[in-house]
């Protein structure tokens, strides 16, 4: 992953380290789902180009899947 | 611009201008609270990007904008910059191109007043809230927040549930709704005329 992506998603990463309710969790792995299956979709289907901004959103998406697990345990 | 498209964004402009000139009782009048779930930062745009708050019936027919700042606790950190707390009342950049873009809570909240005009608000209508999450808003990403409402502007409030990136959510707090495949595509199809 390019470093200027891995700097935009340290944010993220931060945030989701604070996260303690699994509410936020699931409300946030919906969200990127959707911008996830969105961004997937203009690549596939209108030919976007992806410079790694899917890899990064499903680095999120699994970091969401993640920390829902701890918190359910 | 065909027909359909026409009359939703005439009929919705219309409903807010009408929100927007409207100064009901407060039994008129559904408050909205919105607290980030982000923590406060020193960057532009940190934190949860509010375009607009959407009280709509349950068929969608009736939509209904937050018209009022009722308390402004977000953390700008540009006091003078385009990011106003102002720019998330009306109607979202979506629909109207001319509308304030969005106000960004960097870790802190707002409470906002919808009216009502008089309508019968039930728990199966919905409240929307636009937050920047970048699918049909070009830039952005969705950031966490707490939504709240009640009768009264200084509370009690009842939460809601969480948002991220636009997000509707049944008043009655049990229901969580995504926009319609249909609804997506019209906005979809506004934003790229």
């Amino acid at each position: 992953m390019p470093e200027s992506l891995g700097t935009i998603v340290s944010a993220e990463e931060f945030r989701l380290h604070l996260a303690n309710s699994p509410q936020q969790i699931i409300a946030e792995l919906k969200a990127f789902l959707v911008y996830y299956e969105h961004h997937e979709h203009q690549v596939e289907e209108h030919g976007a180009t992806d410079n790694g901004g899917l890899q990064a959103t499903a680095r999120i998406m699994a970091l969401l899947a993640e920390r829902l697990e701890q918190l359910q345990k | 611009m065909r027909v359909h498209e026409f009359i939703t964004r005439f009929v919705i402009l219309l409903i807010s201008t009408l929100s927007l000139t409207a100064e009901g009782a407060d039994s008129n009048r559904l408050y909205v609270q919105i607290k980030d779930l982000v923590p406060e930062g020193d960057e532009i745009f940190t934190g949860a990007d509010i375009d607009a708050v959407e009280l709509s019936s349950p068929n969608g027919m009736v939509r209904l904008y937050a018209s009022a700042l009722i308390e402004n606790n977000s953390n700008s950190v540009t006091p003078d910059h385009a990011d106003q707390a102002s720019a998330l009342l009306g109607p979202p950049v979506l629909i109207s191109s001319e509308a304030p873009y969005v106000k960004s809570l960097n870790g802190g909240s707002v409470s906002v007043a919808i009216d009502t005009l008089g309508l019968q608000v039930s728990p199966d209508w919905n409240l929307t809230v636009y937050e920047v999450d970048g699918t049909l808003y070009a830039e952005g990403a969705p950031e966490p927040y707490q939504i709240a409402v009640s009768r009264d502007p200084s509370g009690p409030w009842r939460d809601l549930g969480i948002g991220s990136g636009i997000t509707r959510l049944a008043l009655a707090g049990q229901q969580k709704l995504q926009l319609s495949d249909q609804e997506t595509s019209s906005l979809s199809s506004i934003v790229s005329q």
